[in-house]
This record gives structure tokens, C-alpha cells and sequence, in this order.
């Protein structure tokens, strides 16, 4: 039933959209008013009582009620002008959308307040501000998760400082496809895709039924017609490696019949020909036998009524040769005929059809921060409230994600954990791309000031391999290899 | 797998592009809209709940199975009066709903072929064209011809040129034969879906089977040679039975008759013979030999019959009418032996004339509180019983072919709410359930056994809930007597059940209605017309006992009805 409420909300929709009174009457019985210009373009009159279930078409005995449902011409011709209109939309998503949450942005400090230490625990970590927050009972539930999110972060600087804070808009593009697996079966599916036009990532779609309308006339990606193919051709090749799996299966499942088909008129049809050559084949070896009984006579009657059968025989194998050959090729076009309508008939193919697009205004906070410590820098953190997630907070040295640890490098990089090292020489932090080499024992980035190299001072083929301040007092693998050599060889002694 | 990107993709980018934005409340219908238009394979029927008719438990499971296991090709083989045509019907419709056929072609018996346009359009709302011409099979995408027609030339051609996504063969026992131009023909066809519908695909040989299953999925039984080896004893003795069955369920529906227990109300019949007052049997007599002399008057290789037909039917059932009719066909000079002398004289013999049947008529009526459906087949009738009925105090309900849709519905609804006599020509004989009523009376009677099939097919049918009465007037010494001789005795149409009369009437091959015609204006004499009648009640207890031989045999051999061990 759960599609005969999507049907009755749609029709009910439909008729609304149009100007048609409606009313609901007897349990389940939708009474629709159809207004003169909609009546002619549907062919319908003026008053119609529709049902959706079968028990409520019958329960209206003394007018006629029509029971619409998937397949009835009537339905079939509201999808049809319900298709023909509503292919684009510009819209706002309306999360954050409140006075609460924007009064909360412009006196809150959302950053939290812990303090953390950095590895060495000798440089302060972050003491942010202490700003007025919004009492927890007032806060919108958006603020609050905003809050828990951002209160997780901990930059490992020796100050942060917010600068400002704002709510922005930024546009995205929805892209609904529907999806056709076609063969001699149809299976169809809707599939939506949100992609940023700044980042041409594809993102998580949103539902757009508490979008509202938005449209000033102009921004977003009119006028822009080439990022706007961009975009939607790249959303056609994640469509298309993400149906990659399920094409694959259907097609395996629709060739798994086809082979079974064409086997089967194969082996049909190589039976036939069989069938049809062995009376030649028969007659063949009958000529055969004759001929051997013509060579092997012993006088020249028994060998001449041996030549001359055989000379029947060969008449009547011509004529058989000459009418088998005509049957084999009318039978070989039989059996391409019917390969080719097995293969029509099992022709697998996707078809993908953009069936509506929209532009989406995600509402998103955006802070700008002011982070010091043996260098400065100003970042921009933004926080999508739609869904409800920090939006490119990306390691600058990495591209993977930036994490809740967040370190300044000397290069003034935004780093996650992964890539930021303390040197435990001067304690300052070190990205990848700063370091000049990656410590051979421990794999993290080399301290340009303090990177010294291999204790032992062995040189491989490339120079001295590098090691970082912690791993420095150790000795390498091939160090101490070398090392034990050289003792062995000097009489114990280590080196 | 090809990945076809369809080019509409384009128009929504460019108004995307122009800012040229739909109201969010549309983009929302039509997302809502394009969900529920999705296709899911073939999960669920999609057009189970509009057809005009509520599908069995066993059809619904054929549709199902042909779609989902046999792919689209199968032999449709429920006995007779089970639903193979709505069962097909249903399958063409799955098929078009979800875009996978376009073009259709369907085939059946000459006699068929306006039958199974008018039961797809109104019980299915699928449009077909009855091909009239050769170049109708390339202009309408959905097409209806006899089998006849379509195998001659040039249709022959053209159809074979055509890829059609679907073809269905009714009666297709007809295919039997793989010498035949028929079997060459159908299987000539360029077709990717292909339904047989045949209640007997077996009827005096195996090979018969053989060939209809090979037509449709070419080594399913292998060769013949190989079919023979493996299920023939002789001609018409399987073995393994077993197996096969097996073979055959991949690509045949079968459901008897036992197996459903379909709940069908009784059917009481009563014919009723009304005796002719003086006038009318004289009227009656005379305007028979003038048509007989009309006919003898005719040249032999070009007898129009059915005029005359018309004629002496309108005469048992409206004196007026025959004479209107006469006038009609005097004032055009045609036909020799017709001159306006006779037909005036005629005119004035029905004067004032009320038939008996009108009479006899009312005192049915008389004393029964219910509803009650009168079928005629002329308007003239139809106006006279409604004049009658009024007068003794029924509401009278006009039901006929003139009426548009809307006033169709409101005079059934009418008739519902009110009762009273619903009155009804042709036109209410086809396609419209009226089984709130369960009494029917037959003011004339069709000779086509087929229409009269189809009256009271109105009545009783699933959701009648009571036995239902059917009274049939006629007057004596008529040659509607005849018909209903022919029909209640011979072939005992009144008690058989749905669907066997199509199959005996089928075989006896065309034009009841004509022969009974010619019968009856042929004879120089009653006797002669009598001996005509006999010989064709024996032709049809022939048929019926034929039929009755090629059911048995097919239950034995697909239904599995027999013991095994007959074979």
C-alpha cells in the first residue's frame, strides 16, 4: 500500500498544482474539481471521484469512482504532463536558517576551550578565546552539533584567535538520473548526485523537500553553460563507475541466458544439417561399396553392372547434393534469423537519462581563524550545517583528511597528525613537504635544521641515509650490520 | 554492456543554464512522478489493478511465470473458457507499460479479429488496428489480422519485413502442421516475444506438438528425429511422459479446469415458444417466400444472403422493421422479385400488428421484483419493448450502440439504482459487466452462437453470486425456432461452459448465420428445410464429439490426468 499512498499524495499533489478543488468524501474517495483548462489537456470531466484502494472504489456503489493505480490511463496521463514541466530548480536548503543559530554565531565561540600540549610538551598548545556561549538550553540543535563537532578540534599552535564568523551560501548542482538496465527485462531505478561546482567533487545528496524555493535571477551557474557540462559530465562518470558493479552482474546474468539460447539453436540447427546430410553420406558410402565391387570383379559383367551402379548412384548423389545443399542454406539463414532475434532480444544496455537538475544552496558557517605560534597564518574553517560535517578540511601536505589534531608547520601548512612531526631536537613542527628526507628507521619527516645523518656515517649508494632527532641515537639494521663486521673483523672490538 | 547517455540530458543543462527554473512544487510532482514510472523487472504485474476485469489466482500466475521464466515466449494452453486471451493480454500490456515492445502483432481466426481488438480496448485499454490492407502493418504499430489474411501476398511480405517485438498466434492448434503456408508464415516472422494460444496443442499427433513447440523456441524438443526416439511410441502414443512434461513446462502455461474451482453460479434456461397470432404467422409466411423467391431470383455465384437474413430475422422479432427494411431494399431496384406491390401489401398487414412475443414478454416480467436485462437485437424492437414495458408500469433503461460513453455509464447506473427492465441491443452484449442482475431474457436470439455467448456472458460471470435465470422467446414454426433447436439440443450451448462453443463453432468453420440462411431460403419446402436443419445438427454433435476426443486427449498428455501407465 505503501505505493498506492505515494500515489494518492502525488495525484493529490497534481490536481492542487493545477487549481482543481479537492475534497475527500466517503472514507478514501478523493472528489476532484477539474478546472476548464486542465480538463481538455487530460480528457476528462468536469467532476472526478478517484479512489486508491480497491475497498474505497467499491465503496462508492451509487457514483462511479475510478480506482488509479499504476497502468490506468488516467494515472498514466498526469505522469506524463507531471514529466513534461518541473525539470529545473533553484533552491536553499533551510538548515541554520534561524535567528537562534545566527545570533549563537555572532556571540559564540564554538572552538572550545581545552588547551592541549604539544608532543614535547614544552610549547603552549591553543588557549582560545573565552567568548560568551549561548546558554545549552537555547541553543538550536544545529548549534549544538556544530559546537560538538568543532569543540573536538585541537590546533597545535600556541594561539588561536577567532577573526570573524559568517553564514554563507555556497551552490551545488543535484543531478537526478534515472537509470534503465534494459534487455529483455527492464529494471529502473532514480539516482541522485550533488557534486560542488568549486571542488567538482560528488558529494552526499540531500533531500530537497524542505527545500525552499530560491531564485534571485541570477548567481549560481547561470550563464555558465561550459562548468556546467563540466560538471555534469563528471557526474556521469561517477554514475558510471558506480554502476559498474551492478552493470556487470546484470550483463553476466542476461549473457548466462543468451549463451543458453544460442546453444540451444545451435545444437537445433547442427542436428538438422545432420539429419539432412545422412542420406548423402549413406549414399556415399554405397558408391563406395560399388566402386570397391567394380575394382574387385572377377569378370567384366559382375564389374560392369558395378560401374553402373555406381554411375546411378552418383547421378542420384548429385541430385541429393544439389536439393541438401539448397535446404542447408535456407536452413543456415533459419538459424541466423533466429540468432539474431535471441540477440536482439537479450541486447543489454544502461541507458541513463538526466531527468532533472538543480541548483542547491547549502548553508555553511565559515570561520576565519588566526592561528600563531613560530609562525602565523589565517584559515578558513567551514562547517556545513545541511550535513553537518567540516567542508575541505584537508591536510595540506597529505589530501587526506585533516583529523581533529591539527598542526602549523613551518611552511605555514595546515597538517594532519599523520603528517606534522615535533622534532625532538627544537620541537618545532615538520610537514612532509618540508622535510628533506623521511627518517629511514622510523619513516616520519627529517627536521631540516636538527636532520643529522646515520650515526655510523655509512654511506649507501645514495649518500648517508637520513635519520630523524628520535631515531638518531639508535643504530640502523645496516648500521649495525656494518658495524659487527667491522668488529669481527678487527678482532671484536666495536667500532 | 553498452551505456547510452540520453541526449534529453541536454535541454535540462541548457535551462538549467539560462536560469529558466521550474517552481520548486512542479520539480517536486515530477521527481514523485519519474519514482513512480520507474519499472522494477517484473516483480509485480503494474496493470493488474486497472484491467477491466479482475484477473483468476491461475492467470495471474501464467502472466508471472511467461514473464519472469519463459521470457516472453510461450505456448498459452489453458483449457477452454480459462482466459488465455486476457491472459495474453495482460502479458502484451506488462510488456508495453514497460517500454520493452512497440510493435505487436496479433493473429487469429477471421472470426476473431474484431473480438480481440474490442476485449483489449475495453478490458485492457490497449489500442490495436484491424490491418485492412497490406500497408496497415507498416503504418499502426499494433496490429490485429486474421491468419488468413496476413500469410497472402503481399501482407506476407511485409509483415516478414517488419522486426516485430511481439507477435501472438490465437487458436494456434492451426500451426500444427510445419509444411503448412501457415507454420511457414508465422515462422518467417522476424519476432522477439511470441505467445500460442491453444487449449489443444495436441490434436491427432505428437508431431503437432513437436512442430508448435519448435516454432516458438526452435530445440527445445531437439529435432524431430531425436523427439521421436525420445517421447513417440507411434503417432499419437507418447513415452516418458515424464520427461516430456518437463520439457514441455519451460515453455508451456497449462491449466485445467479442475485445478482452478472457479466459482461459477448455475445457469437456468428456459426457452419459451409463443404462438403466433393468425395475422403475424401470415405476415411471417409470406415475407419468407418472397424472400425465398428474391433468392432463387439471384444468380448463384453472387448470393447476397445477409439482407435477406436481416430481414427474416426482423420479421420474427419486429413485423415493422422487416418492412422498413423491405421498402429500403425494393426502393433501390436490386433485387429482382422485390417489388414495391409486395412489400405495400406487406405494409399493410402490419397495421396495428403487437407480435405475441410482446405479450408473453410482459407476463415474464409481471410478478418479478428484480432487475431484469432484455436483449434484442433490432432498435425498432427496442423501442417497441420500451413502449410496452413503460406502459405496464417498469422503469424501461434504452441501452444501444448510439449512446457515447458517458450515457452508457449513466443509464447502467441508472439501471443499478432503479432497476426495472434494462433493454439493450448489441451494443450491451460486449465487454460490460452487469452481474448485479441475474435474470436475462433473450427477446430474439442472435444466430450467431458466439453473440449469444456474449449476452449472457454479461450476467454470468465471476461476481454473479446468484444462479441466473435466462428465458428465451420464440416464436413457433420460425426460423429462430430452428436456431434455438440447433443451439439448446445440438450443441447444448446453454450448459456448456465458457469457452467450448468458441472451440466447436471454430471447427465447424465460418458462417453459422449463413448457413442457417441458406438453409432456410434455399428449401423449396418445410421439409426440405427440415432435412437442411438435421444435417447440420449432426455436423455439430460431430464437432462437439470431436472436441470432447482432442480434450480428453490432450488432458491424458499435458494435464497428466490419466494414469501413466496407459502409455
Amino acid at each position: 500500500m505503501a505505493r498506492q499512498d505515494e500515489i494518492a499524495r502525488f495525484v493529490a499533489g497534481f490536481f492542487t498544482l493545477n487549481g482543481a478543488v479537492l475534497r475527500w468524501v466517503d472514507a478514501g474517495v478523493l472528489e476532484v474539481e477539474v478546472p476548464e483548462a486542465l480538463r481538455s489537456r487530460l480528457g476528462v470531466c468536469r467532476k472526478l471521484r478517484l479512489a486508491f484502494s480497491p475497498r474505497a472504489a467499491e465503496s462508492g456503489p451509487d457514483q462511479r469512482v475510478e480506482y488509479l493505480t499504476l497502468g490506468h490511463p488516467l494515472l498514466d496521463r498526469l505522469l506524463d504532463e507531471a514529466r513534461s514541466r518541473g525539470r529545473t530548480a533553484s533552491v536553499i536548503l533551510p538548515h541554520g536558517l534561524d535567528r537562534e543559530l545566527l545570533e549563537a554565531l555572532s556571540t559564540a565561540n564554538p572552538f572550545g576551550t581545552r588547551s592541549s600540549r604539544n608532543r614535547s610538551g614544552s610549547a603552549p598548545a591553543a588557549e582560545l578565546r573565552e567568548g560568551s556561549r549561548p546558554r545549552p538550553e537555547d541553543a538550536p540543535a544545529a548549534w549544538r552539533d556544530l559546537e560538538r563537532r568543532l569543540g573536538r578540534l585541537v590546533f597545535r599552535v600556541a594561539g588561536v584567535k577567532p577573526l570573524a564568523a559568517r553564514l554563507v551560501f555556497h551552490t551545488q548542482v543535484m543531478f537526478f538520473f534515472r537509470v534503465s538496465f534494459i534487455s529483455d527485462e527492464k529494471r529502473e531505478r532514480t539516482v541522485s548526485l550533488l557534486i560542488d561546482p568549486y571542488t567538482e567533487e560528488i558529494d552526499r545528496p540531500v533531500d530537497l523537500k524542505a527545500a525552499a524555493p530560491f531564485d534571485l535571477g541570477s548567481g549560481g551557474l547561470e550563464g555558465e553553460p561550459y562548468a556546467l557540462h563540466r560538471l555534469y559530465r563528471r557526474a556521469c562518470d561517477h554514475l558510471a563507475r558506480r554502476l559498474a558493479r551492478e552493470t556487470g552482474a546484470y550483463q553476466a546474468a542476461v549473457e548466462a541466458r543468451l549463451r543458453r539460447e544460442e546453444r540451444r539453436i545451435e545444437e537445433y540447427y547442427a542436428g538438422l544439417i545432420q539429419e539432412r546430410v545422412d542420406p548423402l553420406r549413406k549414399l556415399f558410402r554405397r558408391m563406395a561399396a560399388a566402386r570397391v565391387g567394380a575394382e574387385l570383379a572377377r569378370s567384366w559383367s559382375t564389374g560392369e553392372r558395378y560401374r553402373q551402379a555406381f554411375a546411378a548412384l552418383q547421378q542420384e548423389a548429385d541430385r541429393l547434393g544439389a536439393e541438401c545443399e539448397k535446404e542447408l542454406a535456407l536452413l543456415e539463414r533459419e538459424k541466423e534469423q533466429r540468432l539474431r532475434e535471441v540477440r536482439e532480444k537479450h541486447r543489454a544496455r544502461v541507458e541513463i537519462t538526466l531527468t532533472q537538475a538543480a541548483l542547491v544552496r547549502v548553508p555553511r558557517v565559515e570561520w576565519r581563524l588566526l592561528l600563531s605560534g613560530s609562525v602565523q597564518r589565517e584559515v578558513t574553517v567551514l562547517y556545513d550545517l545541511a550535513r553537518r560535517r567540516l567542508v575541505g578540511w584537508e591536510c595540506e601536505s597529505c589530501s587526506g583528511p585533516l583529523g581533529d589534531e591539527v598542526s602549523l608547520c613551518q611552511c605555514r601548512a595546515l597538517v594532519c597528525r599523520t603528517c606534522a612531526t615535533h622534532c625532538p631536537g627544537c620541537g618545532r613542527a615538520v610537514c612532509r613537504a618540508c622535510a628533506p628526507a623521511r627518517c629511514h628507521l622510523c619513516g616520519g619527516p627529517v627536521c631540516p635544521a636538527c636532520g643529522p645523518e646515520c650515526r655510523a656515517g655509512l654511506a649507501g649508494p645514495g649518500g648517508p641515509p637520513a635519520v630523524c632527532a628520535a631515531c638518531a641515537a639508535q643504530y640502523c639494521g645496516p648500521c649495525a650490520a656494518a658495524l659487527s663486521f667491522l668488529a669481527e673483523t678487527t678482532g671484536g672490538e666495536r667500532a | 554492456m553498452e551505456t547510452v547517455f540520453h541526449p534529453q540530458g541536454e535541454a535540462v543543462l541548457k535551462a538549467l543554464a539560462s536560469g529558466g527554473f521550474d517552481a520548486k512544487e512542479w520539480f517536486d510532482l515530477r521527481s514523485a512522478a519519474e519514482r513512480l514510472s520507474s519499472q522494477d523487472g517484473f516483480e509485480r504485474l503494474v496493470c493488474l489493478e486497472t484491467l477491466g476485469v479482475q484477473l483468476f489466482p491461475h492467470q495471474e500466475r501464467a502472466v508471472l511465470r511467461v514473464l519472469r521464466e519463459m521470457r516472453g515466449r510461450a505456448v498459452l494452453a489453458d483449457e477452454v473458457g480459462l482466459g488465455k486471451t486476457i491472459e495474453a493480454g495482460v502479458i502484451l500490456k506488462e510488456y508495453l507499460l514497460r517500454s520493452l515492445v512497440h510493435r505487436v502483432l496479433i493473429l487469429t481466426p477471421a472470426s476473431l479479429v474484431t473480438q480481440w481488438r474490442d476485449e483489449l480496448r475495453e478490458k485492457l485499454q490497449i489500442e490495436v488496428a484491424v490491418a485492412q490492407s497490406p500497408s496497415d502493418f507498416e503504418r499502426a504499430p499494433r496490429v490485429v489480422a486474421s491468419l488468413d489474411t496476413a500469410k497472402r501476398s503481399p501482407s506476407c511480405q511485409v509483415i516478414q519485413r517488419i522486426g516485430w517485438d511481439m507477435v501472438i498466434v490465437d487458436e494456434a492448434h492451426r500451426l500444427k502442421n510445419s509444411r503448412t503456408v501457415n507454420w511457414k508464415f508465422v515462422n518467417g516472422i522476424q519476432k522477439k516475444y511470441l505467445l500460442l494460444l491453444t487449449a489443444t496443442p495436441v490434436q491427432n499427433d505428437l508431431r503437432e506438438l513437436y512442430n508448435l513447440v519448435t516454432l516458438l523456441k526452435p530445440g527445445q524438443l531437439k529435432t524431430f528425429a531425436q523427439f521421436k526416439q525420445a517421447y513417440m511410441l507411434d503417432r499419437r502414443s507418447p513415452k516418458n511422459v515424464r520427461g516430456l512434461r518437463e520439457a514441455l513446462s519451460e515453455v508451456m502455461v497449462r491449466t485445467s479446469r479442475r485445478e482452478t474451482a472457479i466459482p461459477f453460479p448455475a445457469r437456468r434456461v428456459r426457452s419459451v415458444a409463443v404462438r403466433m397470432g393468425e395475422r403475424e404467422r401470415e405476415f411471417y409466411q409470406r415475407v419468407l417466400s418472397l424472400l425465398r423467391r428474391v433468392y432463387r431470383a439471384m444468380p448463384k455465384d453472387a448470393k447476397n444472403l445477409l439482407p435477406l437474413i436481416l430481414v427474416m430475422r426482423e420479421s420474427a422479432s419486429h413485423p415493422a422493421a422487416a418492412v422498413a427494411t423491405l421498402e429500403g431494399m425494393a426502393g433501390k431496384g436490386r433485387w429482382d422479385g422485390l417489388t414495391p406491390g409486395a412489400v405495400a401489401e406487406l405494409r399493410g398487414m402490419v397495421e396495428g400488428l403487437v407480435p405475441a412475443k410482446l405479450g408473453r414478454l410482459l407476463d415474464e416480467l409481471e410478478g418479478q421484483g428484480e432487475p431484469c436485462i432484455v436483449f434484442t437485437e433490432f432498435r425498432a424492437t427496442q423501442e417497441a419493448i420500451a413502449e410496452a414495458v413503460e406502459q405496464a408500469g417498469f422503469p424501461a433503461h434504452l441501452f444501444h450502440g448510439q449512446l457515447g460513453p458517458g450515457e452508457r455509464d449513466r443509464v447502467v447506473d441508472a439501471f443499478r439504482r432503479r432497476g426495472g427492465v434494462l433493454i439493450s441491443t448489441e451494443a450491451g452484449g460486449e465487454g460490460r459487466n452487469l452481474q448485479f442482475c441475474r435474470r436475462l431474457i433473450n427477446y430474439d436470439l442472435p444466430w450467431n452462437p458466439m453473440r449469444v455467448e456474449q449476452r449472457i456472458g454479461r450476467v454470468h460471470r465471476l461476481g454473479q453470486e446468484h444462479p441466473v435465470d435466462i428465458v428465451n422467446l420464440v416464436a413457433e414454426e420460425t426460423v429462430d425456432a430452428h436456431v434455438l433447436y440447433l443451439l439448446e439440443k445440438k450443441l447444448d450451448m446453454f450448459h456448456k461452459v465458457i469457452g467450448e462453443i468458441d472451440a466447436i463453432v471454430t471447427s465447424l468453420g465460418h458462417g453459422f448465420e449463413q448457413r442457417v440462411g441458406d438453409a432456410a431460403l434455399a428449401s423449396g419446402t418445410d421439409g426440405e428445410f427440415l432435412a437442411r436443419i438435421d444435417a447440420m445438427g449432426r455436423e455439430i454433435e460431430e464437432a462437439c464429439r470431436a472436441y470432447q476426443r482432442v480434450r480428453r486427449l490432450n488432458a491424458q498428455l499435458l494435464d497428466g490426468a490419466a494414469d501413466e501407465a496407459a502409455f
